[in-house]
């Protein structure tokens, strides 16, 4: 893999929080990650996975227990705020929640042109017309900028916070559950607008949903996330349609389908997941895997293997071959 | 239908063009009304040596205990009659506006900066300074107030600095609570965690992205501080320990006029009805303003 060609590179990265009585809630528990220039990789996993810890880790708005995140080449990890303020603007995320992404108090000119002025910018009236450009390329009429964001609706005001994110031309995109809080409808437009922002801009993104089917809609490579840990990474395609983690089998059949061939027996996963505060020892999955387990389900840690090119998978049964 | 919808446009427009805050609060009658009779007492006092018809300490021999203007006894040379020393009441109450609206004004300006300062630091940066100031604020609000005041009074003796420190010092711990919790929720919010992601300095976030929503609690508590401290300095001023004797003051008059209230009422009661009149209007502008502080509040 070309080093120049890797925006992100998340290395062995752990975050752990400390939990009443001396325990640790493992939120992300050792994750290896690269996201490579004008890619998206999406981020699946059930809610209290660690996904968004993760999405906020990678752009150090989190302090990590352990690990590395290199951003463009550089070791971002040890970095002080001082040193870290130049290369925030090139990291940008965009937040689940449209209502408390954005300051009640500020006009949306003001909110999407305050990257341009933390960047230097002083002349008014440039901003504004940057300001005007960014909501024309997110869907929003320019003539609203003085509005503030309560007079907008929740998928127009998670179009300002996509306007917001663009406003230095990030490198890279964090997308932290974009459309979670949104109507269907309205979920469908904000992908439509992201899909139209990656061919225009061929952005790099991280894309970080719950919901596999709205991860497929927008990327090339899919992270599947258990507890803590990836069990599955690979090409968008290959993961939906061959899983080849039992937990992500589990998740592809969840999706609702019109005329969905019933053919053998649909996975239903039985329980919950497990505390990341007492993460099961072995495979993290084992509690509730559906497949005949083997003794080191219970004793080794799996770790991700390639069973296919490209397409790697943390399951000691190494489904698929 | 459609004339109704364009109506709408251009009536959202105009709202949404005009600086809202302003047009809001001139919109709330009883906020203008208020604001109005704060601003009148605020005029009276600042204007009180052109205005008032005599000196305040100006004692009239031949005319003591003179009724006001509208009772039995009383005429237009005293309009509001007179006290028992025969000093014109009208100017002394004017006079102490101007008392009770500078220890109010610079006793709540103080207090305000000094907590909310405090509490933004303590609710951002947490840690030994929020563990230790937080203690410090536990302690003073254990002190009853009045008695703390009046202990420093007795041993100072009237005067105008140890009167605003004396108010001062427990004020703050008000400012400092409201603060300090609304910063705990406000740096979580995501778009003080955007801000930190877009490279903005601690000092922008504070006072660029916090502060602006947690001064409308803030304020409406700086209103209702005012009119606590006015009622204060009135209350140690009728005790005798507030004001300097010599500064004519609201509460002073008061109880200069509790011996005659049977015989000459007004002389008590004249100067007790601007206290509640000041009070009372400062309160009203308050929720005023807090109405209006609040983008939500605009259409």
């Amino acid at each position: 893999m070309n080093e120049a060609a890797t925006v992100l590179q998340i290395e062995d990265l752990a975050k752990h929080f400390p939990a009443a009585r001396g325990r640790l809630v493992r939120a992300v528990d050792g994750v290896t990650l690269a996201v490579k220039r004008g890619e998206t990789v999406g981020l699946v996993g059930e809610s209290g996975c660690g996904k968004s810890t993760l999405g906020r880790l990678a752009c150090r708005l989190e302090e990590p227990t352990r690990g590395r995140v290199v951003f463009d080449g550089v070791d971002i990890t040890g970095l002080e705020a001082r040193e870290l303020r130049p290369v925030r603007p090139r990291m940008q995320m965009i937040f689940q929640d449209p209502f408390s992404s954005l300051n009640p108090h500020k006009t949306v000119e003001q909110i999407v042109g305050l990257p341009l002025r933390i960047g230097g910018a002083r002349d008014r009236s440039a901003v504004r017309d940057r300001v005007a450009e960014l909501l024309r390329v997110v869907g929003l009429d320019p003539g609203q900028a003085h509005r503030f964001p309560h007079q907008f609706s929740g998928g127009q005001r998670q179009r300002i916070g996509i306007a917001r994110a663009l406003a230095c031309e990030p490198e890279l995109v964090i997308a932290d559950e974009p459309v979670a809080s949104l109507d269907v409808s309205i979920q469908a437009q904000i992908l439509e607008i992201f899909r139209g922002l990656q061919e225009q801009f061929r952005l790099t993104a991280l894309f970080i949903s719950h919901d596999i089917s709205v991860v497929s809609h927008v990327s090339q490579r899919i992270a599947v996330m258990y507890l803590g840990k990836i069990v599955e990474l690979g090409p968008a395609q290959a993961v939906i349609q061959e899983p080849l983690h039992p937990y992500t089998r589990a998740l592809v059949a969840a999706v609702p389908r019109i005329e969905r061939e019933r053919k053998g027996a649909t996975t239903h996963l039985s329980g919950d997941v497990p505390s990341p505060m007492a993460v099961p020892p072995g495979c993290r999955f084992h509690t509730r895997c559906y497949l005949d387990q083997r003794p080191e389900c219970r004793s080794e840690e799996p770790e991700l293997r390639e069973l296919r090119p490209l397409h790697l998978a943390a399951c000691h049964l190494g489904v698929g071959e | 239908m459609s004339q109704a919808a364009s109506e709408e446009e251009a009536l959202e427009s105009v709202a949404a063009t005009t600086p809202g805050m302003v047009r809001l609060l001139l919109g709330n009658r009883v906020a203008v009304v208020a604001g109005v009779v704060v601003l009148a007492f605020l005029a009276m006092g600042l204007l009180a040596p052109a205005l008032a018809p005599y000196e305040p300490s100006e004692q009239h021999a031949e005319a003591i205990r003179v009724a006001p203007f509208w009772q039995a006894g009383g005429g237009t040379r005293f309009l509001l009659g007179t006290d028992g020393l025969g000093r014109d009441l009208l100017s002394r109450i004017m006079y102490g506006a101007r008392v009770s609206i500078l220890l109010g004004v610079v006793v709540v300006l103080l207090t305000l900066v000094v907590g909310a300062g405090l509490g933004m630091v303590a609710g951002y940066f947490g840690g030994w300074f929020d563990a230790v100031m937080s203690r410090v604020v536990d302690t003073l609000l254990a002190f009853p107030f009045l008695i703390f005041a009046l202990a420093i009074m007795a041993a100072t003796g009237p005067n105008l600095v140890a009167l605003v420190l004396a108010l001062a010092f427990k004020g703050w711990v008000d400012f400092y609570r409201v603060a300090r919790g609304d910063v705990l929720a406000a740096r979580e919010a995501d778009y003080v965690t955007a801000a930190r992601g877009l490279g903005a300095s601690t000092p922008h976030i504070l006072m660029s992205e916090i502060l602006p929503n947690i001064l409308p609690p803030l304020i409406v508590l700086a209103t209702l501080r005012m009119a606590t401290i006015i009622i204060a300095e009135a209350s140690l001023s009728f005790l005798g320990i507030g004001v300097p004797p010599r500064i004519p003051a609201w509460g002073t008059m008061v109880a200069d006029g509790r011996a005659d209230v049977a015989s000459a009422w007004w002389i008590a009661t004249l100067p007790g009805i601007a206290i509640l009149l000041l009070v009372l209007a400062v309160n009203l502008f308050g929720e005023g303003l807090r109405d209006a502080l609040d983008p939500r509040m605009r259409k």
